[in-house]
Protein backbone atom coordinates (compact mmCIF):
# COMPACT_ATOMS: atom_id res chain seq x y z
CA UNK A 1 0.00 0.00 0.00
CA UNK A 2 3.30 2.32 1.07
CA UNK A 3 4.69 2.70 -3.15
CA UNK A 4 1.96 4.12 -4.80
CA UNK A 5 1.06 6.27 -2.20
CA UNK A 6 4.33 8.48 -2.02
CA UNK A 7 5.69 9.99 -5.12
CA UNK A 8 9.07 11.68 -5.63
CA UNK A 9 7.51 14.83 -7.20
CA UNK A 10 5.76 15.13 -3.69
CA UNK A 11 8.85 15.24 -1.65
CA UNK A 12 9.85 18.68 -0.09
CA UNK A 13 12.50 19.59 2.03
CA UNK A 14 12.80 18.16 4.88
CA UNK A 15 11.17 20.06 8.20
CA UNK A 16 13.00 19.99 11.18
CA UNK A 17 10.05 18.76 12.87
CA UNK A 18 9.97 15.55 10.79
CA UNK A 19 13.09 14.45 11.42
CA UNK A 20 11.71 11.56 13.97
CA UNK A 21 10.08 10.94 10.87
CA UNK A 22 12.88 10.00 9.18
CA UNK A 23 14.38 7.58 11.31
CA UNK A 24 10.96 5.82 11.02
CA UNK A 25 10.50 5.47 7.41
CA UNK A 26 12.68 4.41 5.07
CA UNK A 27 12.31 7.12 2.13
CA UNK A 28 13.44 10.23 1.90
CA UNK A 29 13.43 12.84 4.35
CA UNK A 30 10.45 14.75 2.54
CA UNK A 31 7.38 16.17 3.79
CA UNK A 32 5.29 14.58 1.24
CA UNK A 33 1.32 14.70 1.33
CA UNK A 34 1.34 10.94 0.59
CA UNK A 35 3.75 10.47 3.94
CA UNK A 36 1.35 12.60 5.50
CA UNK A 37 -1.18 10.43 4.53
CA UNK A 38 0.32 7.46 5.50
CA UNK A 39 0.90 8.76 8.51
CA UNK A 40 -2.10 10.11 9.11
CA UNK A 41 -3.21 6.52 9.08
CA UNK A 42 -1.25 6.10 12.27
CA UNK A 43 -2.50 8.68 14.00
CA UNK A 44 -3.47 7.19 16.86
CA UNK A 45 -0.56 5.43 17.26
CA UNK A 46 1.67 8.17 17.24
CA UNK A 47 -0.09 11.94 17.40
CA UNK A 48 3.61 13.89 16.86
CA UNK A 49 3.95 12.34 13.87
CA UNK A 50 0.90 12.28 12.58
CA UNK A 51 1.64 15.95 12.99
CA UNK A 52 4.63 16.64 11.69
CA UNK A 53 3.35 15.75 8.66
CA UNK A 54 0.54 17.69 8.54
CA UNK A 55 2.07 20.98 8.89
CA UNK A 56 4.01 19.82 6.05
CA UNK A 57 0.82 19.52 3.51
CA UNK A 58 0.05 22.99 4.78
CA UNK A 59 -2.39 22.95 2.03
CA UNK A 60 -6.09 24.54 2.22
CA UNK A 61 -6.66 21.07 3.42
CA UNK A 62 -7.59 22.12 6.99
CA UNK A 63 -10.58 22.40 8.41
CA UNK A 64 -11.64 25.85 10.00
CA UNK A 65 -11.26 24.07 13.45
CA UNK A 66 -7.30 24.49 13.00
CA UNK A 67 -7.85 28.52 12.72
CA UNK A 68 -4.85 30.38 13.66
CA UNK A 69 -2.62 26.89 13.74
CA UNK A 70 -3.06 26.96 10.31
CA UNK A 71 -1.88 30.62 9.90
CA UNK A 72 1.12 29.58 12.21
CA UNK A 73 2.14 26.52 10.49
CA UNK A 74 1.61 28.15 7.04
CA UNK A 75 3.76 30.64 7.53
CA UNK A 76 6.31 29.10 8.73
CA UNK A 77 5.73 26.59 5.73
CA UNK A 78 5.65 29.64 3.18
CA UNK A 79 8.83 28.34 1.69
CA UNK A 80 7.36 25.45 0.64
CA UNK A 81 4.19 26.39 -0.73
CA UNK A 82 5.96 25.25 -4.19
CA UNK A 83 6.37 22.43 -2.94
CA UNK A 84 3.26 21.63 -1.65
CA UNK A 85 1.27 23.04 -4.55
CA UNK A 86 2.33 19.91 -6.43
CA UNK A 87 1.88 17.57 -3.79
CA UNK A 88 -1.81 18.98 -3.50
CA UNK A 89 -2.53 17.44 -6.75
CA UNK A 90 -1.31 14.13 -5.17
CA UNK A 91 -3.92 14.93 -2.28
CA UNK A 92 -6.66 15.17 -4.50
CA UNK A 93 -6.20 11.63 -5.70
CA UNK A 94 -5.55 10.10 -2.37
CA UNK A 95 -8.29 12.12 -0.57
CA UNK A 96 -10.71 9.24 -1.71
CA UNK A 97 -8.07 6.54 -0.08
CA UNK A 98 -7.97 8.62 3.05
CA UNK A 99 -9.27 7.26 6.52
CA UNK A 100 -12.01 9.08 8.27
CA UNK A 101 -9.76 10.54 10.43
CA UNK A 102 -7.61 12.35 8.12
CA UNK A 103 -9.98 12.62 5.38
CA UNK A 104 -11.88 15.55 7.02
CA UNK A 105 -8.46 17.53 7.12
CA UNK A 106 -8.27 16.81 3.50
CA UNK A 107 -11.68 17.35 1.71
CA UNK A 108 -10.87 21.10 1.31
CA UNK A 109 -8.07 20.02 -1.26
CA UNK A 110 -7.59 22.62 -3.44
CA UNK A 111 -4.69 24.33 -2.14
CA UNK A 112 -2.84 27.29 -4.34
CA UNK A 113 0.05 29.14 -2.99
CA UNK A 114 -1.54 31.49 -0.66
CA UNK A 115 -2.68 30.14 1.19
CA UNK A 116 -3.49 32.34 4.27
CA UNK A 117 -6.18 34.14 1.84
CA UNK A 118 -7.77 31.03 0.47
CA UNK A 119 -7.74 28.94 3.79
CA UNK A 120 -10.86 31.03 4.76
CA UNK A 121 -13.13 30.55 1.34
CA UNK A 122 -11.86 26.84 1.15
CA UNK A 123 -12.66 25.62 4.49
CA UNK A 124 -16.08 24.17 4.35
CA UNK A 125 -17.31 24.83 8.00
CA UNK A 126 -18.23 28.19 8.06
CA UNK A 127 -15.54 29.15 10.31
CA UNK A 128 -12.98 32.04 10.17
CA UNK A 129 -9.51 30.48 10.33
CA UNK A 130 -8.24 34.36 10.32
CA UNK A 131 -9.04 34.51 13.95
CA UNK A 132 -5.65 34.16 15.88
CA UNK A 133 -5.69 30.96 17.97
CA UNK A 134 -6.60 32.25 21.58
CA UNK A 135 -10.07 32.92 21.74
CA UNK A 136 -10.47 29.11 23.43
CA UNK A 137 -12.58 27.69 20.87
CA UNK A 138 -15.97 27.18 22.90
CA UNK A 139 -16.80 23.96 20.71
CA UNK A 140 -13.58 22.27 22.40
CA UNK A 141 -12.95 20.88 25.78
CA UNK A 142 -9.75 21.80 27.39
CA UNK A 143 -8.88 19.82 30.54
CA UNK A 144 -5.32 22.03 30.45
CA UNK A 145 -5.36 25.67 29.58
CA UNK A 146 -4.35 26.21 26.47
CA UNK A 147 -0.91 28.54 25.81
CA UNK A 148 0.17 30.24 22.74
CA UNK A 149 0.68 27.46 20.08
CA UNK A 150 4.26 29.20 18.52
CA UNK A 151 5.38 25.63 18.34
CA UNK A 152 4.80 23.35 15.76
CA UNK A 153 4.65 20.06 18.14
CA UNK A 154 2.12 21.54 20.62
CA UNK A 155 -0.37 22.15 17.96
CA UNK A 156 0.25 19.08 16.44
CA UNK A 157 -0.44 17.08 19.31
CA UNK A 158 -3.57 19.27 20.02
CA UNK A 159 -4.77 18.78 16.51
CA UNK A 160 -4.16 14.92 17.29
CA UNK A 161 -5.90 15.20 20.38
CA UNK A 162 -8.82 16.95 18.36
CA UNK A 163 -9.30 14.30 16.33
CA UNK A 164 -9.33 11.27 18.93
CA UNK A 165 -12.22 13.81 20.49
CA UNK A 166 -14.27 13.79 17.45
CA UNK A 167 -13.97 9.74 17.31
CA UNK A 168 -15.28 9.26 20.19
CA UNK A 169 -17.89 11.86 19.47
CA UNK A 170 -19.04 10.25 16.42
CA UNK A 171 -18.57 6.94 18.50
CA UNK A 172 -20.64 7.98 21.34
CA UNK A 173 -23.57 9.54 18.72
CA UNK A 174 -23.76 6.21 17.12
CA UNK A 175 -25.00 4.99 20.27
CA UNK A 176 -27.40 7.34 21.50
CA UNK A 177 -30.10 7.02 19.22
CA UNK A 178 -31.04 11.03 17.59
CA UNK A 179 -27.98 11.93 18.29
CA UNK A 180 -26.39 11.53 14.96
CA UNK A 181 -29.15 14.60 13.69
CA UNK A 182 -27.76 17.11 16.54
CA UNK A 183 -24.82 19.55 15.13
CA UNK A 184 -22.37 20.56 17.90
CA UNK A 185 -20.45 19.08 20.93
CA UNK A 186 -22.62 20.54 23.53
CA UNK A 187 -26.45 19.16 22.16
CA UNK A 188 -24.62 16.17 21.70
CA UNK A 189 -23.47 16.18 25.05
CA UNK A 190 -26.99 16.97 26.17
CA UNK A 191 -28.58 14.06 24.72
CA UNK A 192 -25.68 11.68 25.75
CA UNK A 193 -26.47 13.00 29.26
CA UNK A 194 -30.03 12.57 28.92
CA UNK A 195 -30.10 9.57 27.49
CA UNK A 196 -27.54 7.95 30.51
CA UNK A 197 -29.81 9.26 32.74
CA UNK A 198 -32.72 7.78 30.98
CA UNK A 199 -31.08 4.77 31.19
CA UNK A 200 -30.41 5.11 34.91
CA UNK A 201 -34.07 5.75 35.32
CA UNK A 202 -34.80 2.42 33.58
CA UNK A 203 -32.42 0.30 35.25
CA UNK A 204 -33.90 1.75 38.69
CA UNK A 205 -37.57 0.78 37.69
CA UNK A 206 -36.84 -2.86 36.20
CA UNK A 207 -34.55 -3.35 39.46
CA UNK A 208 -38.31 -2.75 41.55
CA UNK A 209 -39.87 -5.15 38.74
CA UNK A 210 -37.41 -7.45 39.29
CA UNK A 211 -37.50 -7.01 43.27
CA UNK A 212 -41.20 -7.79 43.36
CA UNK A 213 -40.70 -10.45 40.76
CA UNK A 214 -38.61 -12.02 43.21
CA UNK A 215 -40.71 -11.87 46.53
CA UNK A 216 -42.97 -13.94 44.75
CA UNK A 217 -40.78 -16.40 43.56
CA UNK A 218 -39.45 -16.64 47.26
CA UNK A 219 -43.00 -17.45 48.54
CA UNK A 220 -44.04 -20.40 45.99
CA UNK A 221 -41.28 -22.50 46.46
CA UNK A 222 -42.42 -24.56 43.07
CA UNK A 223 -40.49 -22.02 41.30
CA UNK A 224 -37.11 -22.62 42.52
CA UNK A 225 -37.60 -25.36 40.05
CA UNK A 226 -36.44 -23.41 37.16
CA UNK A 227 -34.07 -24.84 35.48
CA UNK A 228 -31.09 -22.38 34.61
CA UNK A 229 -30.49 -23.06 31.05
CA UNK A 230 -34.63 -22.02 30.51
CA UNK A 231 -34.13 -18.41 30.63
CA UNK A 232 -31.21 -18.15 28.34
CA UNK A 233 -32.92 -20.03 25.46
CA UNK A 234 -35.70 -18.07 26.80
CA UNK A 235 -33.95 -14.87 26.45
CA UNK A 236 -32.47 -16.12 22.89
CA UNK A 237 -35.50 -16.08 21.40
CA UNK A 238 -36.84 -12.68 23.10
CA UNK A 239 -33.91 -11.02 21.81
CA UNK A 240 -33.22 -12.89 18.59
CA UNK A 241 -35.95 -10.80 16.18
CA UNK A 242 -36.07 -7.78 18.21
CA UNK A 243 -33.67 -5.72 16.44
CA UNK A 244 -31.15 -4.32 18.94
CA UNK A 245 -31.12 -0.35 18.75
CA UNK A 246 -34.77 0.50 18.36
CA UNK A 247 -35.17 -1.23 21.83
CA UNK A 248 -34.25 1.76 24.12
CA UNK A 249 -36.31 4.44 23.28
CA UNK A 250 -40.05 6.16 24.47
CA UNK A 251 -42.62 4.15 23.48
CA UNK A 252 -40.73 1.09 24.82
CA UNK A 253 -41.24 2.84 28.31
CA UNK A 254 -44.90 2.55 27.95
CA UNK A 255 -44.84 -0.52 26.68
CA UNK A 256 -42.63 -1.54 30.09
CA UNK A 257 -45.40 0.48 32.02
CA UNK A 258 -48.14 -1.57 30.72
CA UNK A 259 -46.09 -5.10 31.59
CA UNK A 260 -45.54 -3.79 35.08
CA UNK A 261 -49.22 -3.12 35.47
CA UNK A 262 -49.87 -6.62 34.37
CA UNK A 263 -47.39 -8.28 36.64
CA UNK A 264 -48.57 -6.50 39.73
CA UNK A 265 -51.93 -7.44 38.81
CA UNK A 266 -50.88 -11.12 39.00
CA UNK A 267 -48.89 -10.54 41.89
CA UNK A 268 -52.09 -9.30 43.81
CA UNK B 1 -38.64 -33.33 39.40
CA UNK B 2 -35.82 -35.29 37.17
CA UNK B 3 -38.30 -35.84 34.24
CA UNK B 4 -39.15 -32.31 34.07
CA UNK B 5 -35.68 -31.06 34.02
CA UNK B 6 -35.04 -34.23 31.36
CA UNK B 7 -37.77 -32.54 29.37
CA UNK B 8 -36.56 -28.92 29.53
CA UNK B 9 -33.16 -30.67 28.12
CA UNK B 10 -34.69 -32.26 25.39
CA UNK B 11 -36.91 -29.17 24.38
CA UNK B 12 -34.12 -26.17 25.21
CA UNK B 13 -31.79 -28.40 22.97
CA UNK B 14 -33.68 -28.47 19.80
CA UNK B 15 -34.13 -24.67 20.12
CA UNK B 16 -30.53 -23.52 20.90
CA UNK B 17 -29.24 -25.18 18.42
CA UNK B 18 -31.20 -23.27 15.71
CA UNK B 19 -31.43 -19.76 17.86
CA UNK B 20 -27.56 -20.17 17.87
CA UNK B 21 -27.09 -20.49 14.23
CA UNK B 22 -29.30 -17.23 13.44
CA UNK B 23 -27.83 -15.46 16.50
CA UNK B 24 -24.06 -16.48 14.95
CA UNK B 25 -25.10 -14.55 11.71
CA UNK B 26 -26.30 -11.65 13.16
CA UNK B 27 -23.14 -11.25 15.29
CA UNK B 28 -20.92 -12.02 12.25
CA UNK B 29 -22.38 -9.74 10.50
CA UNK B 30 -22.15 -6.95 13.07
CA UNK B 31 -18.67 -7.83 13.71
CA UNK B 32 -17.40 -7.84 10.24
CA UNK B 33 -19.20 -4.51 9.66
CA UNK B 34 -17.04 -3.02 12.26
CA UNK B 35 -13.64 -4.64 11.37
CA UNK B 36 -13.75 -2.48 8.75
CA UNK B 37 -13.80 0.67 10.25
CA UNK B 38 -10.18 0.37 12.45
CA UNK B 39 -7.72 -2.18 12.59
CA UNK B 40 -8.29 -5.13 14.18
CA UNK B 41 -10.37 -3.16 17.32
CA UNK B 42 -13.67 -4.91 16.29
CA UNK B 43 -13.49 -6.61 19.44
CA UNK B 44 -13.04 -3.66 21.60
CA UNK B 45 -15.62 -1.48 20.65
CA UNK B 46 -18.15 -1.32 23.04
CA UNK B 47 -20.95 -1.75 20.70
CA UNK B 48 -19.51 -5.20 20.07
CA UNK B 49 -18.13 -6.11 23.34
CA UNK B 50 -21.76 -5.27 24.62
CA UNK B 51 -24.22 -6.49 22.13
CA UNK B 52 -23.20 -10.36 21.69
CA UNK B 53 -25.42 -12.97 22.76
CA UNK B 54 -22.53 -14.33 24.43
CA UNK B 55 -22.30 -11.49 26.67
CA UNK B 56 -25.82 -11.16 27.27
CA UNK B 57 -26.16 -14.71 28.04
CA UNK B 58 -23.38 -14.23 30.86
CA UNK B 59 -24.71 -11.46 32.22
CA UNK B 60 -28.26 -12.82 32.42
CA UNK B 61 -26.68 -15.97 34.21
CA UNK B 62 -25.11 -13.71 36.84
CA UNK B 63 -27.59 -12.21 37.55
CA UNK B 64 -30.11 -14.53 38.43
CA UNK B 65 -27.20 -16.09 40.65
CA UNK B 66 -26.75 -13.23 42.28
CA UNK B 67 -30.23 -12.64 42.83
CA UNK B 68 -31.43 -16.23 44.31
CA UNK B 69 -28.22 -15.97 47.01
CA UNK B 70 -29.74 -12.50 47.74
CA UNK B 71 -33.00 -13.73 47.88
CA UNK B 72 -32.15 -16.74 50.59
CA UNK B 73 -29.77 -14.39 52.24
CA UNK B 74 -31.64 -12.41 54.66
CA UNK B 75 -32.63 -8.93 53.35
CA UNK B 76 -33.37 -5.22 55.15
CA UNK B 77 -37.19 -4.83 54.54
CA UNK B 78 -36.77 -1.13 53.56
CA UNK B 79 -34.17 -1.26 50.84
CA UNK B 80 -34.80 -4.13 48.99
CA UNK B 81 -35.10 -2.31 45.58
CA UNK B 82 -31.40 -0.80 46.06
CA UNK B 83 -29.96 -4.10 46.86
CA UNK B 84 -31.61 -5.26 43.75
CA UNK B 85 -30.20 -2.36 41.48
CA UNK B 86 -26.91 -2.48 43.56
CA UNK B 87 -26.75 -6.14 42.72
CA UNK B 88 -27.66 -5.44 39.25
CA UNK B 89 -24.71 -3.06 38.47
CA UNK B 90 -22.30 -5.28 40.27
CA UNK B 91 -22.90 -8.66 38.29
CA UNK B 92 -22.32 -5.64 34.95
CA UNK B 93 -19.32 -4.57 36.36
CA UNK B 94 -18.62 -8.34 36.99
CA UNK B 95 -19.78 -9.00 33.27
CA UNK B 96 -17.07 -6.20 32.29
CA UNK B 97 -14.05 -7.91 32.99
CA UNK B 98 -12.07 -5.08 34.87
CA UNK B 99 -11.11 -3.64 31.58
CA UNK B 100 -13.10 -0.36 32.18
CA UNK B 101 -12.50 2.27 34.74
CA UNK B 102 -16.79 2.75 35.62
CA UNK B 103 -16.48 -0.92 36.02
CA UNK B 104 -13.60 -0.88 38.65
CA UNK B 105 -15.14 1.89 40.23
CA UNK B 106 -18.42 0.32 41.09
CA UNK B 107 -16.88 -3.13 42.37
CA UNK B 108 -14.51 -0.47 44.82
CA UNK B 109 -17.28 1.00 45.75
CA UNK B 110 -19.30 -1.95 47.35
CA UNK B 111 -15.85 -3.09 48.71
CA UNK B 112 -15.38 0.37 50.42
CA UNK B 113 -18.92 -0.09 51.46
CA UNK B 114 -18.54 -3.66 53.11
CA UNK B 115 -14.94 -2.17 55.49
CA UNK B 116 -15.91 1.15 56.40
CA UNK B 117 -19.47 2.19 57.01
CA UNK B 118 -19.75 5.18 54.38
CA UNK B 119 -20.28 8.59 56.08
CA UNK B 120 -20.52 11.50 53.75
CA UNK B 121 -18.42 14.49 54.67
CA UNK B 122 -19.72 17.98 53.58
CA UNK B 123 -18.05 19.41 50.05
CA UNK B 124 -15.39 21.70 51.50
CA UNK B 125 -14.93 23.46 47.99
CA UNK B 126 -19.00 23.59 47.30
CA UNK B 127 -18.59 27.04 48.41
CA UNK B 128 -16.02 28.17 46.28
CA UNK B 129 -17.18 26.51 43.18
CA UNK B 130 -20.57 28.89 44.13
CA UNK B 131 -18.29 31.98 44.23
CA UNK B 132 -16.58 31.36 40.88
CA UNK B 133 -20.02 30.22 39.11
CA UNK B 134 -21.27 33.49 40.24
CA UNK B 135 -18.51 35.07 38.97
CA UNK B 136 -18.14 33.43 35.76
CA UNK B 137 -21.52 33.65 35.11
CA UNK B 138 -20.81 31.03 32.08
CA UNK B 139 -18.74 28.64 32.04
CA UNK B 140 -18.40 27.22 28.61
CA UNK B 141 -21.69 25.22 28.17
CA UNK B 142 -19.59 22.31 26.55
CA UNK B 143 -17.58 22.01 30.62
CA UNK B 144 -20.41 22.11 32.10
CA UNK B 145 -21.84 19.00 30.46
CA UNK B 146 -18.42 17.32 30.65
CA UNK B 147 -19.01 17.91 34.51
CA UNK B 148 -22.09 16.54 34.95
CA UNK B 149 -21.49 13.61 32.24
CA UNK B 150 -18.28 12.89 34.56
CA UNK B 151 -20.98 13.00 37.70
CA UNK B 152 -23.25 10.46 35.93
CA UNK B 153 -20.79 7.87 34.81
CA UNK B 154 -19.22 6.48 38.47
CA UNK B 155 -15.74 6.80 38.84
CA UNK B 156 -14.89 9.03 35.97
CA UNK B 157 -15.09 12.33 38.00
CA UNK B 158 -11.30 13.23 37.34
CA UNK B 159 -10.94 11.58 34.20
CA UNK B 160 -9.63 13.80 30.90
CA UNK B 161 -12.60 14.42 28.64
CA UNK B 162 -11.26 11.92 26.07
CA UNK B 163 -10.82 8.53 28.33
CA UNK B 164 -14.47 10.59 29.65
CA UNK B 165 -16.15 9.53 26.24
CA UNK B 166 -14.60 6.26 25.75
CA UNK B 167 -15.82 5.40 29.51
CA UNK B 168 -19.53 6.61 28.51
CA UNK B 169 -19.70 5.28 25.17
CA UNK B 170 -18.69 1.69 27.36
CA UNK B 171 -21.04 2.44 29.85
CA UNK B 172 -23.93 3.26 27.70
CA UNK B 173 -23.74 0.22 25.74
CA UNK B 174 -23.52 -2.39 29.22
CA UNK B 175 -26.86 -0.37 30.11
CA UNK B 176 -28.52 -0.56 27.34
CA UNK B 177 -27.60 -4.22 27.94
CA UNK B 178 -28.05 -4.20 31.34
CA UNK B 179 -31.93 -2.74 30.43
CA UNK B 180 -32.67 -5.65 27.94
CA UNK B 181 -31.51 -8.23 30.06
CA UNK B 182 -33.36 -7.24 33.23
CA UNK B 183 -36.47 -6.54 31.17
CA UNK B 184 -36.65 -10.35 29.99
CA UNK B 185 -35.56 -11.49 33.24
CA UNK B 186 -38.35 -9.94 34.40
CA UNK B 187 -40.78 -11.31 32.11
CA UNK B 188 -40.03 -14.47 31.94
CA UNK B 189 -39.54 -14.78 36.01
CA UNK B 190 -42.96 -13.42 36.08
CA UNK B 191 -44.48 -15.46 33.76
CA UNK B 192 -42.47 -18.59 34.99
CA UNK B 193 -43.84 -17.55 38.61
CA UNK B 194 -47.69 -17.66 37.10
CA UNK B 195 -47.34 -20.56 35.00
CA UNK B 196 -45.39 -22.60 38.03
CA UNK B 197 -47.96 -21.33 40.01
CA UNK B 198 -50.92 -22.75 38.01
CA UNK B 199 -49.56 -25.65 36.64
CA UNK B 200 -46.22 -27.42 38.19
CA UNK B 201 -46.33 -30.47 35.32
CA UNK B 202 -46.76 -28.43 32.27
CA UNK B 203 -43.44 -28.69 31.06
CA UNK B 204 -43.50 -32.78 30.97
Amino acid sequence: MDPPLINENSFSAANPSSFSLTEIWPFPPSSSTALGLRVANLADRDGSLDESNVTEQSGGNRNGNRKGIDLSSEEDGSSKTVSTTTSAHDLNDLSGKRRKISGSRNENSESRAEIEASSAANNKPAQPSSKPSEPPMQDYIHVRARRGQATDSHSLAERARRDKISERMKMLQDLVPGCNKVIGKALALDEIINYIQSLHCQVEFLSMKLEAVNSRMSMSPAIERLHPKDPFDATGMIFGPQPTKDYVQGPQSEWLHMQVGGSFKRAM
Amino acid sequence: MASNQSNCDVSSQQEPNQLRKKRRKSTQTTESHLQNDGTGEAKNQPTVRWRTCTARRIYSSKLLEALRRSRRTTSPRGEKTREVRETADRVLAVAARGKTRWSRAILAKRARLLRVKKVKKPKVGCDRMLQESEKRKKLPAVERKVKVLSRLVPGCRKVSFLNLLEEASDYIAALEMQVKVMTTLSEILAVAGGGAGVGGGSSS
